[in-house]
């Protein structure tokens, strides 16, 4: 329990600390608004939605109908603005920057971390090459984030919340987030000590731990050496298996989904790519985890 | 407000945003407010501080100091020091009252220190105490502490008797850094000690010689006495150096295992020397008897005790091994083998050839051998050990690093098998070994670096839990000494001033500290009175009175003697008394000097030519002279005067007492030195002081004062009984005496002149 001490009372890991209640409160917030407007909608349509909020909607004769942006929105975002300044305010004069010890490169601190805003993408570098978890993937992030408004065919649920209309967009956000981005961060927070060995919250550190157990390459659990060229086959079979089940998808649903006639077939390649990678994480853990697979796939330049 | 106005059903009034916007706003102005407030230029600390100050100065009648910020720059030492913006009277005088709060004191050795080799103003304060120099206010709202409550900064500042352990930044050449009493200890116990035969430091002392050689115990001793010595060494020497590898609270039967090892290791070792062959010396009660005057007069004491519990005069006789029982120990042969050459059975040996003959080494063998029992116990043979065990005891010979102290076998050159310590006082709490006792141990007042160290020193079991186990022994040490040795051992820090920063040792410092270090080895002190040192003076309750008196240093052997005049003679005025050419030949080859003393200066091979020339520099240095020597040829007694100087000299019944030994027909009176001996040996001023006052020059001798002074408060005003001589001045009739004396021995045309004994008596 020391040590879950020490983590939570280190003024760097403040905002984490914070932030899991935080996300709890806020996901149930938002969950209240959204069951209240399925309510709404499912009584009166958009308009009603509309009225609630900003009182008796003048006929514009547009569809849908349009509340305006001042004051109706500014006002909301002045209010959380100085909310936010005076909280940053009090927070910057009472809790002081934390500084460490002096910088020396022969002696580098363990465990090494980086801020807690960081450790998702550190911890994924214990399941992935760091050209993959460093750069690959949060590039895709990064990208894919961008991209959501040119691949979202959904015209609804746009300006109030609602679940209904958008049930699709906010699983895959609530996965992403809430289902693997803060849980790694968790991990690198109260998890991890020296040697990014994993110790529970109620144990303490010590530098004295043992090597983790071997790990084996996917390839050789077929029997085959992993750097071979069956091993190579056998490696890429599988990434191209796995992305294949999106091809295989769309054949099957393309004529029958009008999500995905809307999308069309480029939105829908780049979305489920981006999908499958998201989700290729939790399965590399899991085989990590459960097989201590180590690569799925092992070249001479790069391995996955 | 109509801009709030929320939307939706329900009155407007109740419904409105302008609250929300209110508090928001006023909660965000207030925090901006307590910003702007937390650093307005009053509320710095070092402000009030100076303002304090500026009350006391003004309560004192001494003028105010400016309130400004006060910083010393040297980017030659990397100082940036702020220290003195609060510290502001550290280098006023005056400062020193109690009722002045500790802030502002003068600094407590201002005179000593801050003179030219510390300014402040040039080197600031952090070179020596350490600290944040360039922090003025403290981590958060905490207090400001000088680094110490924060548990990143890796110097904190230093307290107590640590501040000494950063004299060696500058103090690079020197053995013993003037003044740093604790760290000059600490030094000094790390050498006595042996630490260095397991840890390299920067600063080590080595060349003290550790414990015995290990290579022939099958014939010095029996294999229980070993065993019963590995597992409480304490028990049979209450004072001994050996340390305890076992400390108590350990496990006994894992001591137990471990020392059958080791002594089964030990036994298989095959010696490296052959005692004499021969019958076995004669122990008997008469022997012993007169061993045990021997023992008492010839200076035995000086180094060792004799009985079982019988507490050391001081320091000095623990010099040598307690000898309570050692006929238990070891055998007669082997006793009187070492007695007749102890660096034939041990390289090292420390213990002096005291130019026993055969009869007085005789008696010795029996009071050592059979003291306290009626016969010598035969050394029991050694039974054989099973292999297993033997080669477990070598492995725990090398874990427990014996070769570090004894002479072993495998023992290699090279650096030390233990950890370095070079750079000790660099390491991080944090990169300590605190093994399972990590964050358990607190020391009060002291950085965990510093309590580690202590820890570590008294109880080296503590941090156990480790990866490595810990081999290192308890050398059962007081909590003073731990500190000293601790101030010392973190004083091996890796950056040093720039050389021009340092401080050079000028050659009579180096004489002197090397010296002092040939005199500790070799423990002249025991015997001889060598210089004063200061000593804080107490009342009769044990309280210090502010004053500190000098009090002479050494001859603790005396207490063993009747009288001064009978132990060995100090050594306080022998730059002024001897002929240094005299002296290094005594040092190598000592003669008698004395006849009627039983003490008997040994001759030690224990240090070299180099050695034994800084030692009587080091004398001519304490006494102001000049080194190499100038002899000075005295002319002899004019011939005008010969007559009345020979009268005088058998006036004055030299002769009675002093044996000439270069004239024959003269008395063979031993009671004083012999007069022949004079031009070699002594400084013609001592001799004229010496007939004039011997009792000021070595109080209790038994020479006469023939020249009584008139006026006691006048130590000039010498008169003379015999004032029909030589004018009947005091001056005259001294330096004819001198003169003469002087000459014995090397100006044949004397001998004539002192032939006149009868003759002078008959003129009366």
């Amino acid at each position: 329990m020391e040590t879950l001490l020490q983590i939570i009372s280190k003024p760097d890991n403040l905002p984490i600390v914070a932030m899991l209640p935080g996300t709890l409160v806020l996901t149930l917030l938002w969950w209240r608004a959204a069951r209240r407007n399925d309510r709404r909608l499912a009584a009166g349509g958009v308009e009603a939605v509309a009225e609630a909020m900003a009182g008796p909607v003048p006929d514009s004769g547009k569809r849908p109908p349009r509340i305006h942006t001042w004051p109706f929105l500014i006002r909301m975002e002045v209010l959380a603005t100085l909310a936010v300044m005076a909280i940053l305010t009090v927070w910057s004069i009472l809790v002081d920057a934390p500084l460490e010890q002096i910088a020396d490169p022969a002696r580098t601190p363990n465990p090494s971390k980086a801020p807690w805003y960081f450790l998702g993408l550190q911890e994924m570098l214990v399941y992935f090459d760091p050209w993959i978890a460093g750069v690959a993937l949060p590039l895709l992030i990064i990208v894919g984030l961008c991209a959501i408004p040119y691949l979202d065919p959904n015209p609804e649920g746009s300006g109030y919340y609602c679940f209904k209309d958008r049930a699709f967009a906010i699983v895959t956000f609530m996965v992403g987030l809430v289902g693997l981005w803060i849980p790694l961060i968790v991990v690198g927070v109260f998890c991890r000590g020296p040697g990014w060995h994993w110790f529970w919250p109620w144990q303490p550190w010590r530098t004295d731990v043992g090597a983790e157990p071997p790990a084996v390459n996917w390839p050789e659990l077929f029997g085959a050496e992993a750097a071979s060229t069956g091993g190579v086959l056998i490696g890429a079979l599988t990434i191209a298996l796995f992305y294949g089940t999106a091809a295989a998808f769309w054949y099957w649903r393309r004529r029958r989904s009008p999500t995905l006639q809307a999308m069309g077939p480029v939105r829908y390649a780049i979305t489920a790519f981006l999908l499958l990678s998201m989700f290729a994480l939790p399965l590399k853990i899991l085989l990590r985890q459960a097989l201590a697979v180590k690569y799925i796939l092992v070249t001479p330049w790069f391995n996955i | 407000m109509a801009l709030w106005r929320r939307a939706g059903d329900g009155p407007p009034e109740e419904r409105s945003l302008a609250p929300h916007f209110l508090v928001l706003a006023g909660l965000t102005l207030g925090a901006t407010a307590w910003v702007f407030y937390d650093e307005l230029e009053t509320r710095r600390p070092w402000k009030q501080v100076q303002r304090r100050f500026n009350d006391l100065q003004a309560a004192r009648g001494a003028q105010a100091a400016p309130v400004r910020i006060r910083q010393t720059t040297n980017p030659e030492l990397k100082v940036v020091d702020r220290c003195q913006t609060c510290h502001l009277g550290v280098n006023q005088p005056g400062l020193t009252a109690a009722s002045v709060p500790a802030e502002f004191r003068t600094h407590p050795r201002r005179k000593a220190l801050l003179g030219k080799g510390h300014r402040p103003d040039r080197v600031g304060c952090t070179p020596c105490h350490h600290g944040q120099g360039s922090q003025t206010k403290g981590i958060g709202r905490a207090p400001f502490d000088h680094g110490r409550n924060d548990p990143y900064w890796e110097r904190p500042m230093l307290r107590g008797a640590y501040v000494e352990s950063t004299c060696v930044t500058c103090h690079t050449e020197d053995r013993d850094v003037p003044g740093a009493r604790r760290y000059n200890a600490g030094r000094r116990l790390f050498a006595e000690q042996r630490c260095h035969g397991c840890h390299a430091t920067r600063r080590g002392d080595p060349g003290y010689p550790g414990g015995p050689s290990l290579e022939h115990l099958r014939q010095k001793t029996s294999r229980a006495l070993v065993e019963r010595w590995l597992r409480d060494p304490r028990a049979m020497r209450p004072h001994t150096r050996m340390p305890e590898y076992w400390p108590a609270g350990g496990d006994r039967e894992r001591r137990d295992e471990e020392v059958k090892d080791i002594t089964a290791y030990l036994g298989s070792l095959k010696p490296t020397v052959t005692l004499p062959d021969g019958p076995a010396p004669v122990v008997d009660a008469t022997r012993a008897r007169q061993g045990a005057v021997l023992f008492d007069k010839i200076g035995c004491r000086g180094c060792h005790t004799l009985k079982a519990g019988e507490e050391p005069s001081s320091d000095e006789a623990l010099h040598g091994p307690e000898l309570a029982r050692t006929g238990d120990k070891a055998s007669a042969r082997w006793l009187d083998a070492w007695l007749a050459g102890p660096r034939l059975l041990w390289q090292e040996a420390r213990m002096p050839d005291l130019r026993l003959t055969d009869r007085e080494r005789g008696a010795l063998v029996s009071l050592l051998a059979g003291h306290e029992r009626k016969l010598p116990r035969r050394v029991q043979p050694w039974p054989p050990s099973a292999l297993a065990s033997i080669q477990r005891g070598e492995a725990l010979v090398s874990r427990y690093m014996c070769a570090g102290c004894h002479q072993l076998p495998g023992k290699k050159a090279g650096p030390p098998p233990g950890p370095s310590l070079a750079d000790f006082g660099d390491t991080p709490a944090s990169r300590l070994e605190w093994g399972d006792a990590r964050g358990r141990v607190r020391c009060g007042d002291l950085s965990p670096q510093e309590c580690w160290t202590e820890v570590k020193i008294r109880q080296p079991r503590r941090f156990s839990g480790a990866r490595i186990p810990l081999s290192m022994p308890d050398h059962r040490l007081t909590r003073r000494q731990a500190r000293d040795l601790s101030v010392f051992v973190l004083s091996n820090r890796r950056n040093l001033a720039p050389p021009a920063w340092r401080r050079k040792r000028p050659e009579q410092d180096r004489v002197r500290q090397e010296a002092e270090r040939h005199m500790a080895r070799l423990n002249c002190r025991t015997c001889h009175e060598i210089g004063r040192a200061p000593l804080p003076d107490v009342d009769e309750d044990g309280e210090f009175t502010g004053l500190w008196k000098q009090v002479p240093i050494g001859g603790q052997i005396r207490r063993h003697y009747a009288s001064a005049a009978l132990a060995p003679p100090t050594l306080d005025q022998a730059g002024e008394k001897f002929q240094y050419p005299w002296l290094f030949d005594y040092l190598k080859q000592p003669t008698q000097v004395r006849p009627w003393l039983t003490a008997r200066m040994p001759t030690f091979d224990d240090v070299d030519d180099r050695g034994r020339e800084v030692m009587v520099r080091y004398l001519a240095q304490r006494s102001g002279r000049p080194y190499p020597f100038a002899r000075v040829d005295l002319a002899p007694v004019p011939a005008k005067d010969r007559d009345d100087s020979a009268w005088l000299f058998t006036k004055m019944q030299c002769y009675k007492c002093h044996q000439i030994s270069s004239m024959a027909g003269i008395v063979q009176a031993d009671l004083a030195p012999d007069l022949a001996l004079g031009h070699r040996r002594l400084q013609p001023g001592w001799v004229a002081r010496w007939l004039l006052d011997p009792q000021a020059l070595s109080p209790g001798t038994r020479m006469p004062a023939y020249f009584p002074l008139e006026d006691d408060e006048d130590p000039t005003s010498h008169t003379t009984p015999f004032t029909g001589r030589l004018g009947g001045s005091v001056k005259r009739q001294v330096d004819a005496l001198v003169r003469l004396s002087m000459r014995f021995g090397m100006d044949p045309g004397l001998e004539v002149l002192a032939r006149m004994p009868e003759q002078g008596a008959t003129k009366e």
